[in-house]
């Protein structure tokens, strides 16, 4: 239970530095890994049944094999392939990356250089959300000290293999946390998310060839070399290898992030956190992030693991678990999420970019006591007409917790219609909208 | 190499490789089965307003037709329920925020909002929320020839695209996101591109509307008449729309051969030539002791013309550049009948100082605007006539000039008496002895031959105005002379 | 000239590691902002001319994204996260103290120039929350009494 492979050594003093990084064996994997061929690489991030940390959790490897191997241009000229890593955490309830950029830069550092080999490419960019300046520093200043170390640049530990790592910075956008708007981003453009196909493998940074990771999964590579794709895909289930970084946050005693085995329970994981804070009620969990549809106090019981979520009706995505007890409104809470998307959409699909308006508004105003049972009527038939049928899963996201709110605690809401206010507070004391972009025209 | 083949609705049909469901479904004829906004067969794909989404078989989800390929064998469904439920969503979804315009909306009747709600739409409203209203929607302009209404627009961005991909002027951008969206311009009404007109006729609502056409005519009076613009040496294909004989706006035709799906704002708005209140649409002639010609009879004119004809001992007759082909052969083959002395025929542009053929022609852009203003430059050449040279063509004592309307006139008198013969207007009749009123392009059937050798042929989109006649009409009418001159009525062509 | 010769070397540096100017654009917005606190009609203009761009492509970059201010603001900016973890933490609570404390209300500055209030997104320290972000730095885990002594602290800095 206690197995920690990627915070070992979250408490050693100046752990981000090279030098502390090295002594506690740091870029040992990377010496292994250019032993390896490119393929041998995949094959073990393969065998180690490493799942996408960033919320999709799609399997690493496959991911990694889907990078064509010579592609040419329409020249005949080789294209150049890129790594990106994707660091805009920007999911409600996720803080895990911060982490390991704060704590272990270099751990990332190194997992992108294997995966550089591994896909043969011989640039990286790290976008990082732009709120992160202090996380940008320390990676940047990793990245100094790799190239000053020789492990960036033209000779990577001394091969015939050139890589190198920038950090680019975001500027305020969920919605760049989406691969493609990623990359769209990165491409000094609007955040916008792209049609699929084509896929990143095929036409991604610069119409080149890219391949696109969450920070954790990369940080996870250096441990998988490390201990061996077997024994990291021995810990989790059959089909979602090794330990999560668990984001807690809310109403528990101890927030923080945990890293555990994937397929913890989730009942076993807010004990392990000290419980509901103050020894309050459980009223509901919202297990993967703000998209994750929520489960009641009584659905703890299941594992975290991707296909077990899954199946429970919910989703593991980016592995932050928010505690919500019994003080809480959860047609409040399902309002502030709405709000979030309402902002957040970037407003390509019609069902999106409407439909994100009215659920915000609406659940606004249920939450006000200014809502009718025709409104509740209404929200799974407006979720239906949004899920499925956009450019990227934005719109989906936006279902998780409109649907499951209004599903799971309908009474609640009915709570509100009847009384024509909210029945957890005395008076109205919630801010509404505040249009604080800084030039509010409408 | 067999074609591969898609299957809509039961038919199959062959498509192109690297068609998109949309391309195949237009190259079947079937594409009106799929409704669309962002999507516009002139621009780039967008695939953002998810109306054209169609059921795939063997896919997971409903595909959008614009952006997915093509593959043989794929069966597709334009009218499932699934496709039908979708299709209800987008259009409730852009209906929540749309004002109820309509009454005062110019698109109505061409809108697609309205044509696909009808078809698609839910029926009923079922919004509770306030309307999202932008600042200054009913008053801003978007440039002098476009006005905006910010609360119309669905966000399809067309018009964004079009001045990125098409007139590549990137005048337009969408400020913010998600609901926020609003449309500018980058330079705040500083100089637009030249092919406006163009971004009105994309904008499937109301929210762009062309300045020229805004509030004039319900569109549901008026007949769309196929017509070729003669503002310049493109003849791009357009449509003349008109109501009781009279034309209140050209738009764009689609000719993948001559103009794509666009025209420049200067051809859109010369229908005003022919529509003019200052048009000479009567006779006129110059009597004894008068400064200017005044209104006549053609009883009177034509006789009048025959003598001058047959008296005139050096006659010059210039057909503008914008006479039709066969205008400009059977002048050529006719005109030399009434004159006794010497008849030099030639042909005249005046597009600017010293442009005289073909070869002084150039694009003015990357797009359609060409240096020659007039319609049939290379037609009157393939008939051999030759231009005016100033040099050679002198010492004339009777000079005709006779145009369409978009030649120029020379700037000094050529002849000690000038007649005018064709579409002219109040301020530029000062100088002439006489004034036959002819037909514009829009009043006659004809053909030019554009800057790219290519001919096109055209059928009147109404009937002449006032007393103007054909050059037809009006020969017979010399011919027949003095007694039969009554064959030459008012208002025939 | 917004643009000068530290923001030139700084996106020179860059531009070895992007195959298209456009890239820079982010990168460039940024280095104006840390200069001037805000991106100016004029800062746009320069932006363009310098990667070359049409002036729509910058502007509809500058408004796509949150932390790109189209006006001045104050010298602090109190970026104050009211999503889901820090909003079950007290973050509404914070934010009617800092309404309070500074006679402003979110979205405004204040007359003397100091503070400027907004409600910002999840800003990804969850577990330690409820967060406000002044500049770029990071305040954790705030109560009211660590607000105020923070704000005590900030006022107190500002004056000197």
């Amino acid at each position: 239970m206690n197995e920690r492979l990627l915070t070992r050594n979250n408490d050693v003093p100046q752990s981000h530095t090279l030098s502390v990084y090295r002594a506690l064996g740091g870029y040992q994997s990377l010496e292994k890994a250019l032993e390896m061929t490119p393929d041998a690489i995949v094959e073990e991030v393969k065998k180690s049944n490493l799942r996408g940390r960033g919320g999709a959790g799609f399997p690493t490897g496959m991911k990694w094999s889907f990078m064509p191997k010579n592609p040419l241009d329409a020249a005949g000229q080789p294209k150049p392939k890129y790594l990106v890593c994707n660091a805009d955490e920007g999911e409600p309830g996720t803080f895990k990356d911060r982490l390991l950029m704060t704590r272990h830069p270099h751990m990332l550092v190194e997992g992108m250089i294997i995966a550089g080999h591994a896909i043969q490419a011989n640039r990286g960019y790290i976008y990082i959300r732009g709120e992160f300046v202090f996380e940008i520093n320390r990676v940047e200043q990793a990245i100094e000290e790799a190239r000053a170390a020789g492990l960036l640049g033209k000779s990577v530990m001394g091969k015939d293999w050139s890589f190198d790592l920038v950090v680019y910075r975001g500027a305020g956008a969920y919605i760049c946390g989406e691969e493609t708007a990623l990359l769209n981003s990165l491409e000094g453009k609007r955040g916008e998310p792209r049609l699929k196909p084509p896929f990143p493998a095929q036409v991604g940074a610069f119409g080149m060839p890219t391949c696109v990771n969450n920070v954790e999964t990369f940080c996870a590579v250096p441990t998988i070399l490390e201990i061996g794709a077997e024994a990291f895909a021995k810990i989790g289930t059959e089909r979602s290898g090794g330990t999560r970084l668990f984001c807690v946050s809310g109403h528990i005693e101890r927030p923080g992030v945990y890293e555990l085995p994937i397929n913890i329970k989730l009942r076993d994981l807010i004990d392990h956190c000290g419980g509901v804070l103050g020894g309050r009620k459980l009223q509901a969990v919202i297990p993967g992030g703000a998209s994750a549809p929520m489960l009641r106090a009584d659905e703890i019981d299941v594992a975290m693991d991707f296909d077990s979520l899954a199946k429970a009706g919910s989703m593991a995505g980016s592995g932050g678990v928010i505690i919500i007890d019994e003080t809480a409104c959860i047609v409040e809470v399902a309002a502030r999420l709405l709000k979030f998307y309402e902002h957040e959409s970037c407003g390509q699909c019609s069902q999106c970019r409407e439909g994100s308006h009215w659920l915000a508004r609406m659940f606004n105003r249920i939450e006000r006591g200014g809502g009718t049972e025709d409104d509740l009527n209404m929200i799974a038939e407006i979720c239906s007409n949004m899920a499925g049928q956009t450019i990227c899963a934005f719109a989906d996201a936006v279902t998780g917790p409109a649907l499951s709110t209004i599903r799971k605690f309908r009474s609640d809401f009915e709570e509100h219609v009847r009384l024509g206010r909210c029945p957890k507070k005395a008076t109205d004391h919630y801010h509404g909208h505040h249009d604080h972009h800084a030039r509010a025209r409408l | 190499m067999t074609k591969p083949k898609i299957t809509f609705d039961g038919q199959t049909f062959e498509f192109e490789p690297g068609d998109t469901i949309m391309r195949a479904a237009e190259r079947a004829g079937v594409d009106k089965e799929i409704p669309r906004f962002c999507y516009h067969p002139g621009l780039p794909v967008a695939g953002t307003c998810r109306m054209c989404t169609v059921e795939v078989e063997k896919a997971p989800k409903l595909m959008t037709a614009c952006s997915t390929p093509a593959a043989d064998g794929m069966i597709v469904h334009t009218q499932s329920e699934k496709v039908r439920k979708s299709r209800a969503g987008v259009m409730e979804f852009l209906l929540i925020n749309h004002p109820l315009d309509c009454p005062v909306c110019d698109q109505a009747g061409e809108c697609s909002l309205q044509n696909y709600n009808y078809e698609y739409g839910p029926g009923t409203s079922r919004f509770q929320e306030e309307k999202r209203v932008w600042e200054e929607a009913t008053t801003k302009k978007l440039s002098d020839r476009l006005t905006l209404n910010m609360n119309r627009c669905i966000h399809c961005e067309r018009c964004v695209r079009f001045t990125e991909d098409v007139s590549k002027t990137n005048e337009l951008l969408m400020e913010n996101r998600g609901w926020k969206k609003e449309l500018m311009t980058a330079d705040d009404l500083g100089s637009f591109n030249e092919y406006q007109g163009n971004i009105a006729d994309i904008c499937p609502v109301g929210a762009i509307t062309f300045n020229d056409f805004r509030f004039k005519k319900r569109v549901w009076f008026l007949k769309a008449h196929d017509s070729i613009c003669d503002g310049c040496s493109k003849g791009c294909s357009i449509h003349a729309d008109e109501e009781k004989n009279v034309i209140y706006r050209y738009r764009a035709r689609r000719n993948d051969a001559v103009n794509g799906h666009w025209i420049c704002d200067e051809g859109r708005v010369s229908y005003h030539t022919y529509m003019s209140a200052e048009r000479i649409i009567q006779p006129l002639l110059r009597g004894h002791g008068q400064s200017v010609p005044s209104a006549t009879r053609w009883e009177t004119l034509v006789p009048w013309l025959l003598q001058q004809l047959s008296s005139a001992s050096k006659v010059l007759l210039l057909i503008g550049t914008d006479a039709t082909s066969e205008e400009a052969a059977t002048l050529l083959q006719v005109m030399p009948e009434f004159v006794q002395g010497s008849l030099t025929i030639r042909s005249y542009n005046g597009t600017s100082q010293g442009f005289r053929t073909s070869n002084d022609d150039a694009a003015l852009d990357s797009l359609l605007r060409r240096k020659d203003k007039t319609a049939n430059t290379r037609g009157l050449e393939q008939l051999g006539i030759q231009a005016y040279q100033e040099q050679q063509d002198q010492g004339f004592d009777l000079a005709i000039y006779f145009r369409s309307g978009r030649a120029a006139l020379p700037p000094s008198p050529l002849a000690s008496t000038e007649v005018a013969w064709g579409v002219f207007h109040q301020q530029e009749v000062e100088r002439f002895a006489a004034v036959l009123p002819g037909l514009g392009t829009v009043e006659k059937s004809g053909s030019y031959t554009n800057c790219d050798g290519v001919t096109q042929s055209f059928e009147p989109a109404v009937q002449a105005h006032g007393a103007a006649n054909s050059v037809k009409r009006i020969l017979d009418g010399l011919r027949q002379m003095a007694p039969n001159v009554r064959e030459v009525v008012h208002g025939h062509v | 000239m917004i643009i000068d010769e530290t923001i030139r070397k700084q996106i020179d540096a860059l531009r070895p590691h992007f195959p298209s100017e456009q890239a820079l654009l982010l990168p460039l917005l940024h280095a104006i902002q840390a200069k001037e606190g805000w991106i100016s009609r004029t800062a746009m203009q320069e932006a363009a001319q310098f990667l070359q761009l049409p002036l729509a492509r910058v502007v509809e970059v500058v408004t796509f994204y949150t932390m790109y201010n189209r006006q001045p603001i104050g010298k602090q900016h109190l970026q104050v996260c009211t999503n889901v973890s820090c909003f079950l933490r007290g973050a509404d609570h914070l934010v009617a103290c800092l309404e309070k404390r500074l006679g402003i209300k979110v979205g405004e500055t204040t007359p003397d120039g100091r503070f400027t209030l907004s409600e910002v997104e999840c800003l990804a320290a969850c577990g330690t929350a409820p967060v406000m972000q002044v500049n770029d730095d990071y305040h954790e885990n705030l109560d009211e009494k660590a607000l105020n002594q923070l704000m005590d602290r900030l006022e107190k800095e500002q004056r000197q």
